[in-house]
């Protein structure tokens, strides 16, 4: 288990710090398919952590596998670039995002 | 009956007659409008009588307006995105549409591909959209590319035109029409859509991002679902076209704020967008990066493993002796009631047609113990007939009921039976035995 992480400032001061972060997935055209699931949500997660280890975490969390590789995460809207060192908060949100091809 | 079909004929004659003098009207008229207002500087009066709403915008003007008359716009797809997309840059004034479409007009295109009308199933959907486009606007050049766009066309096309809207259907044809793009330096407006959901973005663009800097992979394609296995609510392409004419319109104008660099999701169901921001252009892209692999146009189906249409190819899993045709189905399950008849499509699908006293498993579901119990208490009431016992299952086209037969036959291996799927799907059902029955 990663170790509690230090209040930040601004953060919820005065409560003991949780034991990982829990963030908010969502998930879009064929992820949500695979998953079975349009949204879903990952605790324990470390605060400090990478692109890696989120999707890792998040492939095996939501059964993935078969799209790996073809999809893009975005944490709060954001793009996450394979490599990218992440800092994660409590309620933040993940997007899964494969690329939708119908018309 | 033959009174039907004549009158038919007569009023597919008669409107090939008025079409033709419409055109020859139009040809007229074009005419005398050049004769009068030559100058190709200067909005008509025609133009500015037509175009008054948009020009007095600030950011549009005149000089907006001309910039319109003189674009030229490619609009790859004329289906659920293509239509609206055209229809909107026709009404605003864009001189010349490209339309590319290999395809002809089908009626399950009606309720979303809205340039598209009754009269016109069967007919080229280049040739379909080009008569609504010219009613709306017949001082609108359009060039038709009845073709499927491939990797030998694709540059000579696109070549020909200032922007490119990608309002195609499958996986195949996006990487082609993104490495043109690329090629050719022009922006690629592509947008997409499926059940509830579209996503929106601008590739190519000022040095932004191209499809392959994203999605450097394509999908595998059996993760990748088309509109007529999933389905689309015909607005939710509607409304993701004519988003993609106002970013080709924005493009044309030289507005700020165009969305390259950032994808937008559209969710129907929560009456949502998301702006995602995406990454920059990656310096090691295959095809717009630095040093990049691809200089010209290659083999995308090749690269995909997905054919370059979203019509599913038919595949083979199955013997012979594992497989039954439609009149013998018939003779089997229905007239002399033997069997057991599974259908694997999903229950939306089995609720708007199935054949009477057939048992609806989604392939989905097929293997999980729920489904197989319920499938062994339903043998178990009629097994003693039949030595062994006939199990058929069905689905829409042929492709699903052979997955689910090599399923069933590991889940119902204790049982004796006999498990066969319907060749051809229920379509083949339709056209061979029960003409009543809907093809879809
Ligand atoms: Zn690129």
């Amino acid at each position: 288990m990663a170790p509690p992480q230090r209040g930040e400032v601004g953060g919820q001061g005065g409560q003991d710090p949780p034991a990982g972060v829990s963030v908010r997935v969502l998930l879009f055209a064929g992820a949500r398919e695979l998953a079975g699931t349009a949204e879903g949500v990952l605790t324990g997660l470390p605060a400090d952590t990478d692109e890696a280890a989120l999707l890792q975490r998040v492939t095996e969390a939501f059964s993935l596998h078969a799209m790996a590789g073809t999809f893009i995460l975005a944490l709060n809207q954001d793009f996450v670039a394979a490599g990218d060192a992440l800092r994660l908060r409590d309620g933040d949100e993940v997007a899964v995002i494969p690329p939708l091809s119908g018309g | 009956m033959d009174k039907i079909s004549n009158l038919e004929k007569q009023i597919a004659y008669l409107q090939e007659v008025l079409r033709c003098k419409e055109e020859e009207l139009r040809a007229l008229q074009a005419n005398e409008q050049h004769a009068s207002f030559c100058s190709p500087d200067k909005l008509s009066k025609d133009d500015v009588e037509r175009f008054s709403r948009q020009i007095i915008i600030p950011a549009i003007g005149c000089k907006g307006q001309m910039a319109l008359k003189t674009s030229s716009i490619l609009i790859v797809g004329v289906g659920g995105l293509g239509c609206p997309a055209a229809q909107y840059l026709a009404g605003s004034g864009v001189g010349h549409i490209g339309l590319v479409d290999y395809d002809e007009v089908e009626c399950s295109n009606l309720h979303r591909q809205l340039l598209h009308t009754e009269d016109s199933i069967g007919v080229p959907k280049v040739t379909s959209a080009s008569i609504a486009l010219k009613k709306l606007n017949s001082s609108l050049r359009i060039s038709e590319y009845h073709t499927q766009l491939n990797s030998s066309n694709a540059l000579n096309i696109v070549q020909k035109y200032d922007i490119v809207i990608d309002a195609t259907d499958n996986v195949a044809t996006r990487y082609l029409l993104n490495d043109a793009c690329v090629l050719s330096g022009k922006p690629l407006v592509s947008g997409s859509a499926l059940r509830l959901e579209g996503q929106l973005t601008v590739y190519n663009y000022n040095k932004g991002p191209c499809y392959r800097c994203i999605f450097p992979k394509p999908p595998p394609p059996e993760t990748v679902t088309n509109c007529g296995d999933g389905g689309v609510l015909g607005a939710v392409p509607g409304v993701v076209g004519v988003l993609e004419a106002l970013e080709a319109i924005k493009i044309v104008l030289g507005c700020s704020g165009i969305l390259s660099g950032q994808l937008l999701l559209f969710s129907a169901e929560s009456s949502a967008f998301r702006n995602v921001r995406l990454r920059t252009r990656n310096a090691s892209c295959d095809v717009c990066g630095e040093n990049p692999k691809i200089s010209h146009l290659i083999d995308y189906e090749q690269f995909c493993g997905a054919k370059a249409t979203d019509k599913d190819s038919s595949i083979c899993l199955l013997r012979e002796e594992q497989r039954i045709n439609a009149p013998a189905l018939f003779d089997s399950f229905v007239s002399k009631c033997e069997g057991l008849l599974i259908d694997v499509r999903s229950p939306e699908e089995f609720e708007m047609c199935a054949v009477p006293r057939s048992l609806n498993i989604p392939l989905k579901n097929i293997d999980e113990p729920d489904s197989v119990s319920q499938i062994i208490t339903a043998l178990q009431d009629k097994q003693a007939e039949q030595n062994p016992f006939p199990v058929y299952v069905v689905c829409r086209r042929g492709n699903d009921s052979q997955k689910a037969v090599l399923m069933l036959e590991k889940v119902l291996k204790d049982q004796n039976v006999a498990v066969r799927d319907l060749t051809g799907g229920l379509h083949a059902w339709a056209r061979k035995v029960d003409s009543d029955f809907p093809i879809y």
